[in-house]
This record gives C-alpha cells, structure tokens and sequence, in this order.
C-alpha cells in the first residue's frame, strides 16, 4: 500500500527532515508513526499524498510511483486518500456539511447524493447535530472531528491521520481511536501519526518510530 | 458493499456532472458576488467606466464620418475654365455638351461679365468695371457630378476628360479639403483602435487584478481544496464564472451609459445642426454592436480571471 525506498526529504532552506527511510506498509494494515516533535512525521504523510516531493529515493503508494505522476494525476491519488490534517484544514466559509461533502464533490456528485453518506460520517464523528455550524464556531476538538468525518466520507482505502487526537480528551479520543479500529476491520489501511504513547501501547498495533528524521523503528521483526 | 452504494449514486454520464458542476459554481459565484455587493458594484462601475471611454470614442467617430458623408455628397463640384478667347456660339456648344454628359448631373454658368460684377462687389467699389478697358476674366463652369460618381479616382478621371475638351482652358477638382478630412478620419478611426486596445487591456488588468484580490482571500481554500483532490479546473471554475459575471454586469452598464450620454448630446447637437440650417440625428450603437460589447467585456472578464487564478494555483502543489 505505502512503500518508501531509502527517502530523504530536505526542505528548501536546507533542513533534512527525513534522512534514508524505507518502510512498507501492507494493504489492511494499521500502523501508528511516533516520535519527538519535529521528528519528521507531518512531513512523512505530506509526501504520502504528494504535497511534498521527496529529494532522493522512492515513495509508492497504491502501487504508483509517486514521483512519476503527473500534476494532472496528483488529484486523483489524493481522492483514493482521506487524511486528517494536524490542523483540521476546514474552509472558515462554508458550513460543517459543506467541509465534509468536499471530497464527494471535488469527485463530481452533487449535493442531493451526498446527505447521507456526508451525515453518515458526521454521526460517526458524534457531530451529527452541528452541520449547519460554521467551523469557526465549533472547540478545537469538534474542528479536529470534522477533519476526521471528511476524511472518511468517501470510505477511501487508505486513511493518514496527523495528531487525529490532539485536541480531544481522553474518553473521546479513545472513541475515535475505536472508530480507526472499525474503518481497519472492514478493509482500510491506516496510518497514524501520534506522540500520545500511553494510547498507542494500550492498542497492540505497529508502532513506526521516527527520530530526528531516521526511522529508528519500523515495528517489524 | 460501499462501494457498489458509491456507484449507484454516481450521476448518469460524465457529461452530467460536468454541466452538473459547471451550472454549481456559475451561480454560486453570483451567489458570492451578491453577498459582496457593494465591493463588487464599485469594481463593476470602474470596469463599466473603462469599457465606456473607448466605446464613446467609437460613436463619436461613426457619426463624424455620416456627416462628412453629407458633406461629401453636397460639395463635390469640378470648376472649369473656359479659354478666354470663347466667341458666345463657342461658349453655348460647350455648356451644351456639358449639359449633355452623362456623369454631370447640375451645370452652373458665370459668365465673364457676372464674374466681373462679383468681383467689383467682393472689392466694394464699382469703379474697377471703368477701369479696366476689357474684361479679363474667363467664363466659369461650376459642375456637379452625379451622386454615383463620388470616389476620388472616377472624380479624377472625369476632370481629366474635361481638361482634354478644346475649349477648356483648366478643370479643377475641389476635393483637397475633403481628402484631408477623410485622412483626419481614418487617423481618429486607429486612434480609436489603440485606444480600444489600450483599455481593454486595462480591463483585462483591473478584472485580473479584483480576481488576485479574491483569491487572496482564498489562498488557504484553494489548499484545502487541492489537498482533498480537487482537479484544478474544479478550482478555477468558480473564478472563472465571477470574472464572466464581472464582465457582462459591466458590459451592459457601459451599454447603458453610452446610451444616455447619446441621449444627452441629441438636444445640443440638434440645435447645432439647425443653426447651420440642418438636421442631424447622432447614431447611437445598434443592437449587434451593443451585444458584441457584452461578449468582449465578459471574455475579457474570463481571460483576467484565467490568467490571475492559473497564478495562484501554482503557488500549491
Ligand atoms: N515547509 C517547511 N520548510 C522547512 N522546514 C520544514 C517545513 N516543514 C517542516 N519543516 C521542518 O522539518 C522538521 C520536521 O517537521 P514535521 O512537521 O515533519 O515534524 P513532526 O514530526 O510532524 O512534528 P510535530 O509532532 O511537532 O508535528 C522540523 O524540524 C520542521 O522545522
Ligand atoms: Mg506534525
């Protein structure tokens, strides 16, 4: 599902944050990315759905080698993708419904087709009764759900989530980390990146652990 | 088993969703235009102004040249000069030939003595008559030739073929004067071409520049969009419809200013005309010109969208 093969990633103004990772993660696998701030998580999902290029090495993902796509491609790639971004990502002008409907609707349905599934995934999120609140209006927590709901609306086969559990409390983000478990059981592949280690042990999956841009453990062997 | 849900929900045909799409965000970018209405207005007028600067010129020049048309028509006139030595059988059998040409259609006469006369009363003294032992004016034909005869060359090639009759001594073209008018004409007409092109060109810059504007503001969208799989021309779509609605709302103001500046300048321009013993009634612009106006003013509303938007989209990966 997600490959990398010896990837460096060094920003334009010259800092590596990823030296030399290579990594694998299997289709239907759930996995958890781990390490100190600034490590180089965000920036490994970043380059999972192309919106930063690698330096050197390899990234495939669904079996496509990502520096090989075109710009034109690009989109399509990130469709099969749902990601929760660190910072939730919402458009400040457009309603919670509206948030979670924009992947069905950068795919072309309209909005008469997607009620349901957009309210499907909001219940799941537990923000069912707040679809017609403006993002700015709702606590870090309730902005970080919407993510989540966007981020599954259209049962994408490969989830990446950056910090999903940040802002929310321990009892709820034991529930989202419930619903992750539920989307992996009917076939998704998920990778999380978190440094909420207590959640991760508790949970007996993959743990990947990233030091200052190295891939100290791939959880495997 | 979600997947197959997917699939029953997808619309019909690609062709669907397009025009599907394209119908969402041509009135949801009116719905945003709305919403900002008076930002939006101010931008309107400015774009509206600067479509109707050129647009006034270009009437202006369509009813200068009617009425040097009028003109035309009215002076052309060839002068002849008879040799001076005409006995009055001579004078006859030339005014009768004159009279006889086809492509001449009024012949006026002065004879040495009237000629004589005008000039002893232009000088204000009829002594010079005395004065003078013989008359040493030439009889004068003024000619006018007919109303299908009227461009340079054939006026030409007329007064040539008098010039060769035996008893002509010079036949002249009046035309200079008009040939400087219909040079002066034509100088305005690409005038009004550079102009035109020059403010288009402001159009083009002050559309493309409300639309940077706009998208500034939505810089941070545009990323959120791309980041959930939005093709650029998804993106684009919408500052595509807001530069086309620009266009049109200010093409058919500027339609409607030039209107009533026309309107405006009928009464003056009448009682102008009348005062030299005329009518005149200013051609304002037709239906096709008016339209033509809205169909350029909303392209040029596209292409400044088009090209602000394509900027900001590069800046995302
Ligand atoms: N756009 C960028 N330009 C330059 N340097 C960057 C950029 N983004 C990240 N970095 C640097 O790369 C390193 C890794 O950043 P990254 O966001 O991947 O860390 P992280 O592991 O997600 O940290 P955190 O847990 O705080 O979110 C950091 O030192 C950061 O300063
Ligand atoms: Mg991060």
């Amino acid at each position: 599902m997600i490959q990398f093969k010896n990837v460096s990633k060094k920003y334009t103004n010259g800092h590596e944050a990823l030296k030399h990772v290579s990594l694998h993660i299997r289709p239907g696998e759930m996995a958890f990315l781990t390490g100190h701030s600034g490590a180089g998580k965000s920036t490994l999902l970043k380059l999972i759905i192309a919106q930063e290029r690698v330096s050197r090495g390899q990234v495939i993902v669904t079996g496509k080698e990502l520096d090989a796509l075109s710009r034109g491609q690009i989109p399509h790639l990130r469709r099969s993708i749902g990601v929760v971004f660190q910072d939730a990502q919402l458009l400040t002008q457009q309603t919670v419904f509206e948030n979670v409907a924009l992947p069905l609707l950068v795919s072309g349905f309209n909005y008469y087709e997607i009620g349901k599934s957009v309210r499907a995934a909001l219940d799941m999120v537990g923000l069912l009764e707040k679809e017609k609140y403006l993002p700015l209006s709702l606590s870090g927590g309730e902005q970080q759900r919407v993510s989540i709901a966007r981020a599954i609306v259209n049962r994408p086969t490969l989830i990446l989530a950056d910090e999903p559990t940040g802002n929310l409390d321990p009892e709820l983000s034991a529930e989202i980390m419930r619903l992750f478990e539920n989307l992996n059981a009917s076939g998704t592949t998920m990778l999380i990146a978190s440094h909420d280690l207590s959640l991760i042990a508790s949970m007996h999956h993959r743990v990947l652990t990233l030091k200052q841009g190295m891939l100290i453990n791939n959880g495997k062997d | 088993m979600a997947k197959t849900k997917h699939k029953q929900r997808r619309p019909k045909t690609k062709l669907n969703v397009y025009f599907a799409c394209h119908m969402r965000a041509c009135f949801a970018s009116l719905g945003r235009m709305v919403r900002a209405s008076f930002a939006n207005f101010i931008t309107i007028l400015v774009i509206a102004i600067a479509l109707t600067l050129p647009l006034t010129f270009y009437v202006a020049t369509k009813n200068v040249s009617l009425v040097t048309q009028d003109w035309s028509s009215a002076s052309t006139q060839i002068t002849i000069y008879l040799k001076a030595d005409l006995t009055r059988i001579q004078t006859q059998d030339v005014l009768h030939e004159l009279r006889a040409n086809t492509n001449i259609a009024n012949v006026r006469y002065i004879s040495p003595t009237r000629g004589l006369n005008q000039f002893a009363k232009v000088l204000g003294s009829s002594e010079i008559t005395h004065l003078l032992r013989c008359n040493p004016l030439p009889g004068v034909v003024i000619l006018q030739p007919i109303l299908s005869l009227r461009n340079p060359a054939q006026l030409q090639q007329l007064a040539n073929r008098l010039q060769e009759m035996s008893s002509v001594d010079i036949a002249q073209l009046d035309m200079q004067w008009l040939q400087r008018l219909d040079g002066i004409i034509n100088l305005a007409n690409s005038a009004v071409f550079i102009l035109a092109l020059l403010l288009g060109f402001g159009v083009l810059l002050i559309i493309g520049n409300t639309i940077r504007l706009a998208t500034r503001d939505e810089h941070r969208e545009i990323a959120v969009f791309k980041l959930v799989g939005a093709t650029n021309a998804f993106i684009r779509r919408p500052f595509l419809y807001i530069g086309i609605w620009y266009g049109f709302f200010s093409g058919v103001i500027a339609w409607v200013l030039v209107s009533v500046i026309i309107d405006w300048l009928q009464a003056p321009v009448s009682s102008l005309a009348s005062s030299y013993g005329g009518r005149f009634i200013l051609q304002g612009l037709s239906f096709d010109a008016g339209l033509s106006l809205v169909l350029i003013s909303m392209f040029l509303g596209l292409m400044g969208a088009w090209i602000t938007v394509n900027r900001s989209l590069k800046a995302h990966y």
